[in-house]
């Protein structure tokens, strides 16, 4: 039975497979790829075993959606690897990867196999797993845009169309989010803490894709932008947690 | 006094039905014969979409720090209104010239919800009502103790409290209701629907399981809103796979 304290051996083997396949596709690009996937595979290993280990599908916790998170950016640099053999591709996806893998092995904050009853529904999983690859693309992205605003412009062609499945994503994961809510509390907005910061990052997001439509040569300008709703995005996923507004909200679920 | 959230019980319907088919047809009159005009310029202005769409997140933003209701306050429905009208006459502009099927779902769909949010606020109703086990009941009380007379009485049949293995943790808890002779099950996530109201379990007895607390919940333009999400979907799907 595979259970958290097993975490560490499975993270530990994902990283390094991570890292040394990132730096091998530099010189050897097919070797390093089938490197980099097998630490994406030992990591999906782990995700299904523990699934099966705690009975649930494990979405609830900090740190289990910081799992996905780490998932999610390995799998899709691999596939932003394949589709544009960009070397830096994968180093990133390595680095941002582990830093999410060490934090989880350091600072877990998941503990309970319990499932409250609001939490139980058919939209959990599309819920969390949507929001989880869109963050991950617009992470991407986010660097993407800082790499352009230095050297290399074009890069923020490739940074705006992950903005924009990235956003579509945010978006679908809210109106999934809208549905469960009236379900599970009788409205589909309540005003509510991270409710607001949702609808927050993903507004700033669509305010980036039209500026780059109708104001392409205001760079700055957009990138600027798309660091305040990147911003606003750590603030809808745990920043909110911090917050005054955050005593009297609905979505904190790891403080009983 | 501006922040001041404001009662909307004057604006229930008809008037809020009319107000909004009234603020539609504002918006087509306006681009229909002023569409040359510098007015209309100004509000397809991609400028003000985004100028418009900050501020407003830049309200809820002040929202989401404090957890203050700014939203039913006096500027932030100005700015609603603002947002709304740029959005409105940009799509009525696109669906004249060079309609697409993207944009068109995304941006009718994202008005439709904004404009059902907004207008159909007033007749947006919520109350609480307690149910004893074998009883009947027809009252609720709204948030601020007012009581409320449903169409119809609720019998609570049966309740039930389901528990982890520790014995401790709730799973889940379901109510049979009785309405008019109809049985529903109902639990979290799973709310009854009858005459127009949604049933919702809320809370219950936690001692003696001998009563629960139902949320009854009326808002009739709930399918404007639905509409748009579905719109709304269709339009991001499209948004994903249209090719790099």
């Amino acid at each position: 039975m595979i259970t958290w304290t097993e975490f560490i051996w499975f993270g530990i083997a994902s990283i390094l497979f991570w890292i040394v396949g990132a730096l091998l596709a530099i010189k050897k690009q097919t070797l390093g790829t089938i490197v980099y996937g097998i630490g994406v595979g030992i990591f999906m290993l782990y995700l299904i075993l523990y699934t099966i280990g705690v009975e649930r599908v494990p979405m609830r916790t900090m740190g289990e959606t910081r799992l996905w998170y780490s998932f999610f950016l390995s799998s899709i640099t691999l596939l932003l690897y394949l589709r544009w053999h960009y070397n830096f591709m994968l180093i990133f996806g390595a680095i941002l990867s582990t830093v999410f893998t060490i934090i989880n092995i350091a600072k877990p904050e998941i503990h309970t196999t319990t499932l409250m009853p609001a939490l139980q529904s058919g939209w959990f999983i599309p819920h969390v797993t949507i929001y989880m690859i869109a963050y991950a693309l617009v992470a991407i992205a986010q660097i993407l845009a800082f790499i352009a605003l230095c050297r290399k412009p074009h890069y923020l062609l490739v940074a705006d169309n992950l903005i924009r499945i990235g956003s579509a994503l945010i978006l679908l994961g809210m109106l999934m989010g809208a549905v469960w809510a009236k379900q599970a509390w009788g409205n589909y907005w309540a005003w509510d803490a991270k409710e607001n910061w949702a609808a927050v990052t993903w507004i700033l997001y669509i305010s980036y894709i039209h500026m780059r439509r109708y104001f392409p040569t205001k760079e700055k300008l957009a990138i600027t932008l798309l660091t305040i709703a990147f911003i606003a995005l750590q603030i809808t996923w745990y920043g909110v947690n911090y917050m005054p507004a955050a005593l009297k909200s609905l979505h904190t679920y790891t403080m009983n | 006094m501006l922040f001041n959230p404001l009662n909307l019980s004057l604006w229930r319907f008809p008037a809020s039905l009319i107000l909004g088919l009234l603020f539609i047809g504002i918006l087509w009159l306006l681009f229909h014969y002023y569409r040359q005009k510098r007015i209309c310029r100004f509000l397809t202005s991609p400028a003000l979409a985004i100028l418009s769409s900050i501020l407003i997140a830049l309200m809820l933003a002040l929202e989401g720090i404090w957890g203050i209701d700014l939203y039913r306050t006096v500027p932030f429905i100005v700015l609603a209104l603002l947002f709304m009208t740029s959005l409105g006459v940009t799509t009525i502009k696109r669906i004249y010239y060079n309609p697409r099927l993207g944009f068109l779902c995304n941006h009718v769909g994202l008005f439709l919800i904004v404009w059902g949010m907004f207008f159909g606020a007033p007749d947006y109703f919520q109350a609480h009502m307690v149910v004893y086990k074998n009883q009947k009941e027809s009252i609720a009380y709204s948030e601020n103790q007012q009581t409320i007379p449903l169409p119809y009485y609720i019998s609570l049949d049966n309740f039930e409290v389901e528990y982890y293995d520790d014995m401790k943790t709730v799973r889940q808890y379901h109510s049979k209701l009785n309405i008019e002779d109809t049985i529903y099950d109902i639990c979290v996530n799973k709310p009854a629907f009858h005459k127009g109201y949604h049933i919702y379990q809320s809370a219950y007895d936690r001692e003696n399981e001998n009563y629960v607390v139902l949320q009854v919940v009326r808002d009739p333009w709930l399918w404007v809103v639905y509409i748009g999400i579905v719109m709304l979907a269709i339009g991001s799907m499209l948004l994903i796979f249209k090719p790099l």
